[in-house]
């Protein structure tokens, strides 16, 4: 379990857990990003804000893509699948 | 119906009682942010549409008629919203909208590329006791990922009518019709949904709703599971309500008894869990609707994406696209500028003066009237120019991966990515600027943004900086102006800094917006987006800029002494005696150090009401035409008055206009805080560049 | 794909001299060294100006990566950015002039003389090189539209 700018490019993850405030637990779920969720890393370099890209259940599905800021992303424990 | 782990349907008798020829029939469209909502809400309404990608431009309330039939139905825009919970006012406006209106039909537009997350609120709104139609749009996007969706199995799962569009092809709409009017006309039914969240949940549940039927239950006019639910998920707005109620107290004791023992039995939060089952539900639901047969490796926006959010190259591409965008603005637009300045200043302006009316009505309408209109009007080809390329980069989709890329820049000055696009809309008026600060989530972030986005150098500003860089730094004028630029950029920054550490204290909630796609720009929309910003300066400013010229006019030509007659504007030493000369002496005290001279300091009591007006009122102040201001300028400025001078007009009060917007959006408290903080800013920095130039040896 | 790649090197090299060129001229403007600006190469004149700078400078940029990349999908991507920038500096340059051109007319109402400036306007870098980006252009697009039909 890593916090998920720790995930390189490219690679697929499952959220495991969310450490943030209320606001910002309930702006992630909102947008894809909650707990059992598949997603897939499509940047993240240095401290810096991370792309996700959300895969509707399946790794091979693209979908919508979504940046989120590094203080944030740091809070999304995941593992790679 | 299906007999799944996770729902069973209940029946909406209420429908059958519909008849169109009865009553008014309302209805609304909902959905997520940048799902096509407004392009299927003007193909319904033939009406006015917005299509966005940067979410939330306003929180307007759409309303237009549908006619079916012909009858007309009232249909309601609602506020892009992902859920309905209490978090956002967005969410507030579409979730009271469908609770207190009870509209016949809510359409939730979906992104069919996107099932997962856009089926979020279609449970949200089906738990509310909603009357759905699910809108299936951008099927041709889905197509292109390789996606295949059953929308028939689709509506058996969820129990409501599923259509797939293509809404800008026009695609499905009239299908989408046929719906909403068998429905509206109660021929097909609409069946609900009810998700179950587990044995221990559902009791808890069962408790809170038997609590309020015992006494209560006629107070609220929620469905009452729907309120339990609420109760449970803690949300602020319910708890307020549930306060309200006769047995309030006793509610909200056995909701937090019961969220405790849920909490120590679940090993998680109550709201956290029952999030974690919606979203469990829709996975089923997914998995049984979306297939897909040949998954696409790489799309276009994977392409362009991999060059415009490149570690190195990514900043460079956004400021040569700015650099455009700017010289666009400017550039372009010049021939409109001069007509308008042709006709205002010199056509009617003369006209007037050569006909043969009294000399007062001459002055008025010639000083005041004219010349007022005419230094509003020409700043609007500038600004619609700006608003028009800026409405291009942003459907097209690339103003979001700016902010991806000033993120990280804009986090050491404490603001996120997401404020880089009210900023840069300052740069074309910061009127609509401060206005689109609403976008912003965090309290924090939104405040310190809206109150440091008027020292932006909007282009009112501009001409102020050519005349008087042209007149005294004539061959380095381009670079002192981009200086100006270079400063108020760094002032907004340091500013938002000072502001996030000591006013607005509190960590930001995080950076976190979606990447659309991207898509060729609609010029309906860009059109519909330049004219809403662009209108913002011209009726909130027109109209407040206007009463500020008349009332500098009646400054201007009374006195101490009584009314001084229409020639002060011709003779500038009869001026002096007017009210305006009176008050420029005594600003010229303060300006001591800066040695600006009265005149001077009177216009910058003009450049309060508007800062293009500064300019107007300099040549005013000192008898000339506009062309011979240059060198009137040249001889009561030095270099280093004059950058000074410039400097203050950059920083101290914005327009009464953009005051008035602080106000709207923040607050008069706020408003008043941004003139002082404002004006002392600028006369600490005029102070200092004076200061600094004195110690080099300038004069 | 030879002939691209050559093009693409040529151009990207001329872009980039034009923008060390205009960044040149403006630091000879802001600084007190006493240098002539360089503003007539080639008959085509070449602004003083530090945003021109930047468009030309990372324009030349993008056309060299498109060449110089192993990345396939860079490289296409960054063709197809180099050359819509290039196109893009170009057509404002060219809405200008006609802007100026329009203006030039308006002037006269005011009592001013007609001055057309159109020829020097259009007699500029951007304008020159970027025609030939426009077929850079083009063929970016289609090798886009291959690489995304695949899918596979």
């Amino acid at each position: 379990m890593i916090p998920l700018p720790f995930a390189g490019n490219n690679m697929i993850v499952r959220v495991v857990s969310i450490n943030g405030g209320r606001g910002a637990q309930k702006k992630l779920y909102e947008l894809g990003i909650y707990p059992g969720a598949t997603l897939r890393v499509i940047k993240s370099w240095g401290p810096g804000p991370v792309i996700v890209e959300l895969t509707n259940m399946n790794p091979n599905y693209r979908s919508s893509r979504v940046v989120i800021g590094y203080g944030l992303a740091m809070k999304i424990l995941v593992e790679i699948m | 119906m299906d007999e799944c782990n996770f729902c069973f349907s209940i029946n909406n008798d209420v429908l059958s009682n519909l008849r169109l020829n009865e009553r008014k029939v309302k209805i609304c469209v909902a959905g997520n942010p940048n799902v096509g909502k407004s392009v299927i809400f003007n193909e319904l309404t033939g009406g006015r549409a917005w299509v966005g990608n940067w979410p939330g431009v306003t929180v307007e309330k759409k309303v237009g008629k549908l006619n079916i039939d012909s009858r007309d139905i009232e249909v309601v825009d609602l506020p892009g919203v992902y859920s309905l919970t209490a978090y956002s006012i967005d969410e507030l406006i579409a979730r009271n909208f469908i609770i207190k209106e009870k509209p016949d039909l809510v359409i939730d537009i979906i992104n069919a590329s996107n099932l997962e997350r856009n089926l979020y609120l279609t449970i949200s709104l089906l738990e509310l006791g909603a009357k759905v139609i699910v809108v299936l749009n951008m099927m041709d996007l889905a197509e292109n990922l390789g996606y295949k969706i059953d929308h028939k199995k689709l509506s058996e799962l969820l129990g409501v009518p599923v259509i797939p569009t293509i809404a800008i092809k026009g695609v499905g709409i009239n299908e989408l019709k046929h719906t909403i009017y068998s429905v509206v006309k109660g021929k097909s039914e609409i069946k609900g949904l009810n998700i179950y969240y587990g044995d221990e949940v559902e009791k808890a549940i069962k408790e809170i709703v038997n609590l309020i039927h015992s006494s209560s239950e006629l107070e609220i006019d929620y469905p009452l599971r729907w309120f339990a639910l609420k109760l449970l998920e803690n949300d602020d707005e319910i708890v307020k309500e549930a306060k309200s109620l006769s047995i309030g107290n006793r509610i909200l004791e056995l909701v937090s008894d019961l969220r405790s023992k849920l909490r120590s039995k679940l090993g998680k939060d109550v709201e956290d869990y029952i999030i974690e089952k919606r979203y469990e539900l829709i996975s089923k639901i997914v998995s049984e609707v979306l297939t897909v047969a040949k998954p696409v490796k790489v799309t276009y926006t994977d392409i362009i994406d991999s060059i415009l959010l490149h570690r190195g190259l990514g900043m460079p591409i956004a400021l040569s696209a700015l650099y455009l965008m700017f010289r666009f603005a400017f550039e372009v637009s010049t021939p409109l500028i001069d007509i308008i300045d042709w006709f205002f200043g010199d056509f009617l302006y003369n006209y007037i003066y050569n006909s043969s009316l009294p000399n007062l009505l001459k002055s008025i309408l010639a000083d005041a009237i004219v010349t007022g209109i005419g230094s509003i009007l020409v700043f609007i080809p500038v600004i619609a120019f700006f608003f028009v390329a800026l409405a291009i980069l942003e459907d097209i989709g690339y103003m979001a991966r700016v902010a991806y890329l000033v993120d990280k820049i804009m986090h050491k000055f404490g603001l996120t990515g997401r404020s880089i696009i009210p900023l840069i809309i300052g740069f074309g008026c910061n009127i609509p600027g401060v206005i689109a600060t609403r976008t912003i989530i965090d309290e924090n972030d939104r405040k310190s943004t809206a109150l440091v986005a008027p020292l932006i150098s909007c282009s009112a500003r501009l001409p102020v900086y050519l005349v008087i860089a042209g007149a005294l730094f004539t061959a380095y004028q381009g670079t002192v102006v981009l200086s100006l630029y270079v400063m108020s950029i760094v002032t907004t920054l340091l500013v938002a800094l000072f502001m996030r550490k000591i006013l607005f204290k509190g960590i930001s909630t995080g950076f976190i917006m979606e990447l659309p796609e991207y898509t060729c720009p609609l010029l309906s929309s860009i059109l519909i987006k330049t004219w809403e910003r662009t209108k913002r300066f011209l009726f909130k400013a027109g109209t407040v800029i206007f009463l500020g010229i008349v009332a500098l006019w009646i400054l201007s030509v009374t006195g101490p002494t009584g009314y001084l007659g229409t020639e002060v504007f011709e003779d500038p030493s009869l001026l002096e005696n007017s009210w305006i000369g009176i008050i420029g002496h005594g600003l010229s005290y303060i300006f001591s150090p800066m040695r600006w001279g009265w005149r001077a300091s009177a216009a910058l009591l003009f450049g309060f009401v508007a800062k293009e007006i500064v300019v107007g009122s300099l040549a005013l102040l000192f008898g000339v035409g506009e062309e011979g201001l240059e060198t009137v300028i040249s001889s009561q400025f030095t270099p280093l008055t004059a950058y000074a001078y410039m400097a203050f007009v950059l920083i101290y009060v914005p327009c009464i206009a953009t005051l008035a917007a602080i106000r709207g959006e923040l607050g008069l408290k706020y408003a008043v805080l941004t003139v002082i903080y404002e004006v002392i800013l600028a006369y600490l920095v005029a102070l200092l560049i004076t200061g600094f130039g004195y110690l080099i040896g300038l004069r | 794909m030879r002939s691209i790649k050559l093009i693409a090197i040529i151009l990207s090299i001329l872009y980039m001299a034009f923008g060390v060129v205009s960044l040149y001229n403006w630091i000879v403007e802001i600084s007190p060294i006493n240098a002539t600006k360089l503003e007539n190469v080639f008959s085509l004149y070449v602004p003083s100006d530090v945003g021109y700078a930047v468009l030309m400078l990372t324009t030349g940029t993008l056309l060299l990566y498109s060449v110089l990349s192993r990345d396939n999908i860079q490289s296409i991507s960054s063709l197809f950015i180099g050359s819509l920038l290039a196109c893009g500096g170009m057509l404002i340059q060219i809405l200008v002039a006609v802007a100026n051109y329009a203006d030039a007319y308006i002037a006269t109402l005011a009592g001013e003389e007609l001055s057309l400036t159109i020829l020097i306007d259009l007699l500029r870098p951007e304008v020159i090189i970027g025609i030939p980006c426009i077929a850079l252009l083009i063929t970016s697009i289609s090798n886009i539209k291959k690489l995304t039909s695949h899918g596979e």
